[in-house]
């Protein structure tokens, strides 16, 4: 015994791993683990509410043999600010909380307009949570939107980040996450674009169905059973709601809500945008041959060659935007089902009116940023890389730099060709 | 003259005290008497009767020790020896033959013992290649190698140790490869051992081990001759020790024993192959289990959402804590490979059966322990057995790891992972580092450490043990 | 005569010098002070300690098997020799406890999220002082047996930023000022080499090497300026905001279906090249302690390292604020100072070589 006692404290090693045992060892055996001990957080949902604000918790609290659809709830408290409401989120709830796992953060509309960096800066110091976690506004109340989207997983086998995923991918051509918000807040122009969920109220009769919105918008809706809204469960007729994605963005400016853009809108800020393709294009009442067709194209090629330059002391930006386009629908008065080959080549009518309808749209969304002096685009950049000496002089006589967009020209040059 | 030598023989049997195995003949011709003692149960009976007693008798001259050892015998080995001798040489199968005309004694050997047949060695199946493996036999054993290497280089050096065992170790080497100094070593330490017995080479393992303490093996070994061959040509030291199958090897890197003789009778391609998931398999079986503790109980973050909810769902309800279940876990399976190590076969393999299966499936139903703990640690167990040879040391590596993971996290495996390497880096197997080629590096040799190469690209000789000769010619 | 380290090992703990404190906050830090310019600081201070390689170099070859301390006392005396020592020794612990809290804010960030201060020290300490005993042979082969997994992970990291959107660096936003100030504000980073000066004699280094050494020094500045300009790229505007450079990398990658971000490589590189640079710290601080002091032996220079390292982690419980602060502070003054002293007196030391030779 005496020498095996000596052997330990000969080799300290030894002494270490008796020092691990002592210490850390029982508090590990008897750890149930955070698996059990924390309450998994998956999306967060801020709105406004009378004390202050309310933080909204969509948890999953896990059982047995229970899926995450079963487990699932949303917690939310009240307080003065984020960090007390999230605190009382916690207590309400009765676990501690952990937030690694957030992949969504919803903010409502009327805290969009508030100022969204003063809002989110506890988010930024929380350090469990990642900047690379999907933000985006609603219409209601985010708790709502949290609310819906954990029955969506059970409804057409779609959950929230998938669909945001989806926009960033398809319409938006970039993360719509708080680490997008605060690139464009702390830019050059303190502008961002992110994505839009709008919770809707369906027809009574409506229930568990997928509906798409009317012919003008083109959004898709998801969603599941009807979920209720805040009104309460009891009597009456229940009003089901959606969750809509209709590929909205919310346009930020200085950290503030002062636009909702459509789906056309953000398509045509990402006019100029190389990644975005498969934009559907509709033109109304093409004449061939003595016949109106109304017919569909979808952009299979884009290749974008931008440049800048001042002319006259003003900026003006080129872009010569060169369109494969794909033949999709033909809706008209031709009776036969034979495939027509001539709708593959583009007439030069047909390739004007693509034009027009692109170039109206984008001067549309421009204006728009303009007037807001939003430079989402990032036209400021280009210029500060490639013009910056003629760029800094012509930012001084200007009131601030976010002005900037509000000179600039933009000259599209379109090459339209069948894909 | 003849009472002396019967008296003499009387002595002897004595000190052998009185065995009932013991043998002695007597012949007398002319006055002259011959006295022939061994014991029974070591000696060939048969070549005794045709070799010794048939040419005794019929041998019509007078004896003389010099008529008899080079003429009479018909037996190859014949020596003189001296009294002192005598009860060692009875005691190690020889018949020893005194005389009452002459004080010379002599020896024949016609020692004989049951000897297993060279068959596949079970630690080592081969799906291609040599199936010998060596037997208990050194004799047999030193056969094996001298028909591989037909070198006038192949040196064997036998020495007794074991007060009471006398057993024989053979030391081989091939000179003008093997170093000088290793085998000087060797042959040293070998001296030096003071102990009754001998029964296994392990015995002998232990006194050669440069750090006997040490968790971490310093010598090679094994039961099949084209290894141990392959080894010298390498420049190695093999030591055969009478009574064992397994032959010791020095000096030992840890490289070793993730390379198997399949690796050289196969395609290198394949070889390199299986070499990495080798290593992957040692990585799994060493921390997979205390990774998978330190994920639930510290960083429950870095699991991915999924994962998460699979793993909660299935813990949930469970009486034990993860780190108990995990324990627990591996406790049984422990057992049951115990068990089935000592189990005849057609037991084992049910208990194993039985074990395996019914008790995890029930322990599962019956919410004992989750489906994720049980998967961990079985594949842990599995890819202990991608290296066998060292599945000892890595089992206790895992247990270490399974505590450090549940009381330290990541961090502490980590750190395990490099105090672990640190220590191996300490290690000299007699001059050379265990850890090369990869710590230190030795470019040449890298060819054929995880990454195979076929044996006409091996040209030279591994640097690492820096033979004397590195080219092979 | 104690064993020697090849040429190899030498290069590949310089990388690790190199990689030090560099990996997680300066990027961020240097950002709020220049911009993405920070670049320019970067090889601006680079450029400034690449001085004393070559003076290293030829020192080396003066001097193949004397030891650094025995040279400047044989030339400049025994109290010289001992100021210099104390100052190395001072630098050294500096530097390690600049690397343990930054990687100690990280684990309490990104890996625990608890306060478990004596739980890392508890993983790292006996891991250090068990490397410091085994010697530097022991700990240069473990690092060349890590090497190129931790050069692997430090590339997956580099690369995972590439799935993601990445704007190339816009340089020269920021005034010359900035940049230069930017450079020296945080020397304590930089100053790496120092390291070869207390090992030079175990060094085994023959003249015809030196291109080898050059080799793994431009290897370790590439690995730093590649994380700087991926980061960059990355978050060109946000970079402020990220404290963690090599694993914010990650953090914002694709996700690989069920798997997720594959944040567990940032961190196991990081832990990795943390446990060696502290390795090679606490290795400098003892042989540095065993010249001043030879009377007492290694375990008693480790145990100060170790005690030294606990007390002054329980007074100040690695906090950003207090690190930048003092990074930021007299630390890098005093590793300018040093670094300047180190090569005036090692040029001193070349000449009066030479005068020695020529004499002979």
């Amino acid at each position: 015994m005496k020498t095996k006692i000596n052997r330990i404290f000969k080799n300290p090693m030894l002494i270490v791993l008796l020092l691990v045992l002592i210490l850390f060892t029982p508090q590990g055996l008897y750890s149930p683990g955070q698996s059990r001990e924390i309450a998994v957080v998956v999306a967060l949902g801020f709105d406004f509410a009378p004390e202050g604000y309310e933080v909204s918790l969509l948890t999953f609290i896990p059982k047995a043999n229970q899926t995450f659809k079963e487990v699932n709830s949303v917690v939310s408290g009240k307080g003065e600010n984020i960090s007390q409401a999230l605190y009382n989120a916690q207590i309400a709830l009765g676990k501690r909380v952990g937030l690694s796992h957030v992949q969504t953060t919803v903010l409502s509309e009327q805290l969009l307009k508030e100022n969204v960096p003063s809002i989110v800066d506890y988010l930024t110091r929380l350090a469990a949570l990642s900047s690379s976690t999907v933000f985006i506004g609603t219409n209601g109340s985010a708790k709502e939107l949290l609310s819906l989207s954990s029955k969506l997983e059970d409804g057409i086998g779609l959950d929230l980040e998938q669909v945001i995923g989806f926009n960033s991918v398809r319409i938006f051509s970039s993360e719509t996450s708080l680490e997008e918000f605060y690139k464009g807040f702390y830019g050059r122009s303190h502008s961002s674009l992110i994505g839009y969920l709008p919770v809707i109220e369906g027809e009574e009769n409506k229930q568990g169905s997928i509906i798409a919105e009317g012919a003008t918008s083109g959004g898709g809706s998801i969603s599941d059973s009807g979920v209720e809204g805040e009104g309460g469960n009891s009597g009456g007729k229940e009003k089901s709601k959606y969750i809509l994605n209709s590929g909205q963005a919310v346009l930020l400016k200085n950290g503030e809500m002062v636009e909702l853009l459509s789906l056309e809108q953000v398509n045509s800020i990402n006019l100029i945008n190389n990644n975005t393709k498969g934009q559907i294009i509709r033109i109304d009442d093409a004449e061939i041959d003595g016949e109106t067709h109304n017919i569909s194209y979808r952009i299979r090629e884009k290749s974008v060659k931008i440049a800048t330059k001042f002319e006259n002391g003003y900026p003006v930006l080129q872009a010569n935007i060169n369109l494969g386009m794909e033949l999709m629908e033909i809706n008209g008065q031709h009776q036969d089902l034979v495939v027509r080959s001539e709708f593959s080549n583009l007439t030069p009518e047909i390739i004007s009116k693509i034009e027009y309808k692109l170039r109206k749209e984008f001067k549309e969304v421009v204006d728009i940023l303009q007037k807001n002096s939003a430079d989402v685009l990032g036209v400021g950049d280009l210029f500060f890389k490639y013009r910056r000496k003629e760029y800094l002089s012509f930012i001084k006589n200007l009131e601030s730099e976010d002005a900037f967009i509000k000179d600039v020209l933009f000259q599209l040059k379109f090459n339209i060709e069948p894909n | 003259m003849s009472n002396f030598l019967l008296q003499r023989v009387e002595d002897i049997k004595q000190e052998l005290s009185n065995s009932s195995d013991m043998g002695s003949r007597i012949f007398k011709k002319d006055g002259q008497t011959l006295a022939l003692l061994f014991l029974k149960s070591i000696i060939n009976q048969e070549l005794l009767s045709s070799a010794v007693y048939f040419p005794l008798q019929t041998f019509e001259k007078k004896f003389t020790i010099e008529n008899i050892n080079e003429t009479i015998l018909k037996c190859a080995d014949v020596q003189e020896i001296q009294e002192s001798e005598i009860i060692n040489e009875i005691l190690n199968g020889k018949v020893i033959i005194l005389a009452d005309f002459d004080e010379k004694v002599l020896s024949l050997d016609l020692y004989q013992v049951p000897v297993r047949l060279p068959s596949e060695p079970p630690t080592s199946p081969v799906l291609q290649g040599p199936r010998e493996g060596f037997v208990e036999d050194y004799q047999t054993n030193m056969t094996l190698l001298r028909r591989r290497i037909k070198s006038p280089d192949l040196v064997f050096k036998t020495i007794e140790i074991g007060s009471l065992s006398q057993t024989k170790v053979t030391i081989c080497y091939i000179k003008g490869i093997a170093r000088q100094d290793i085998v000087e070593k060797v042959k040293d330490k070998l001296k030096r051992i003071k102990i009754d017995g001998i029964l296994d080479s392990y015995y002998v393992l232990s006194f050669l081990e440069e750090r006997p303490n040490s968790l971490f093996k310093q010598i090679g070994n094994s039961e099949k001759p084209d290894i141990v061959s392959a080894k010298m040509l390498e420049g190695k030291v093999a030591i055969i020790v009478d009574n064992s199958p397994i032959v010791l090897t020095v000096p030992f890197i840890f490289i070793e024993d993730l390379q198997s003789s399949n690796d050289y009778y196969t395609n290198h391609h394949y070889s390199s192959f299986v070499r990495i998931i080798r290593v992957v398999g040692l990585l799994i079986a060493i921390i997979a289990s205390g990774f998978y503790i330190s994920l639930q109980l510290y960083h429950y973050n870095i699991i991915p959402l999924n994962f998460l909810i699979t793993i909660a769902d299935t813990t949930q309800g469970l009486p034990f804590t993860p780190f108990l279940e995990i324990l627990f876990i591996f406790l049984l399976f422990q057992i049951l490979y115990e068990v089935s190590l000592r189990l005849p076969s057609y037991l084992g393999l049910a208990t194993s059966v039985v074990g395996a299966l019914i008790l995890g499936d029930t322990g599962v139903k019956a919410g004992l322990i989750s489906p994720p703990a049980v998967i961990i640690v079985a594949l842990s167990k599995i890819a202990l057995y991608t290296i066998p040879e060292q599945s000892s040391q890595i089992t206790v590596l895992q247990f270490l790891f399974i505590i450090i993971g549940g009381s330290l996290g990541l961090a502490g495996i980590i750190a395990g992972m490099v105090y672990i390497v640190n220590y191996l880096n300490t290690i000299d197997s007699y001059g050379t580092p265990y850890l090369a080629p990869y710590s230190p590096r030795i470019p040449r040799d890298l060819n054929d450490a995880v990454f195979a190469s076929s044996p006409s690209q091996q040209k030279y000789r591994p640097k690492t043990f820096k033979t004397q000769d590195e080219v092979r010619k | 005569m104690r064993a020697k380290i090849s040429v190899r090992q030498t290069g590949i703990l310089i990388v690790l010098c190199l990689l030090s404190n560099k990996l997680l906050l300066l990027p961020s830090l240097m950002f709020e002070s220049s911009g993405v310019d920070s670049i320019i600081s970067l090889i601006i201070a680079f450029s400034v300690e690449l001085a004393i390689i070559p003076i290293f170099i030829h020192l080396k070859t003066k001097y193949p098997n004397v030891s650094f301390y025995e040279i400047v006392q044989l030339h400049l005396g025994k109290i010289v020799v001992k100021i210099l020592f104390v100052a190395i020794m001072l630098f050294m612990f500096l530097k390690a406890i600049l690397t343990f809290g930054i990687v100690y804010a990280y684990f309490k960030q990104e890996i625990y999220q608890e306060e478990f201060l004596f739980l890392i020290l508890i993983c790292m300490l006996p891991v250090l002082t068990h490397g410091v005993m085994s010697g530097l042979r022991a700990i240069s082969r473990t690092m060349e047996f890590f090497f190129y997994l931790l050069i692997a992970g430090f590339l997956v990291c580099l690369a995972m930023s590439l799935f993601t959107s990445i704007t190339v660096p816009v340089f020269f936003t920021n005034s010359i000022d900035s940049i230069f100030s930017s450079a020296f504000k945080y020397f304590i980073v930089f100053d790496d080499f120092l390291l070869l000066f207390v090992i030079m004699d175990r060094i085994d280094f023959k003249k015809g090497q030196e291109k080898k050494i050059y080799l793994y020094v431009f290897l370790g500045i590439g690995l730093v300026l590649s994380l700087f300009i991926f980061f960059y790229s990355k978050y060109p505007v946000t970079a402020f905001m990220h404290d963690n450079a090599l694993s914010d990398l990650l953090v914002f990658s694709v996700q690989f279906s069920a798997i997720g971000r594959l944040n567990i490589i940032a961190m196991i590189t990081i832990m990795l090249i943390t446990l060696f640079q502290m390795e090679i710290y606490c290795y400098g601080f003892c042989q540095s302690f065993e010249y001043l002091f030879p009377k007492l032996n290694k375990k008693y220079a480790v145990t100060v390292f170790d005690l030294f390292v606990i007390v002054v982690f329980n007074l100040y419980v690695g906090s950003h604020t207090d690190i930048v602060d003092g990074a930021s502070g007299w630390f890098s003054i005093f590793a300018l100072a040093l670094g300047i002293a180190l090569a005036v007196i090692s040029i001193l030391l070349c000449l009066l070589r030479r005068k020695d030779e020529n004499k002979n």
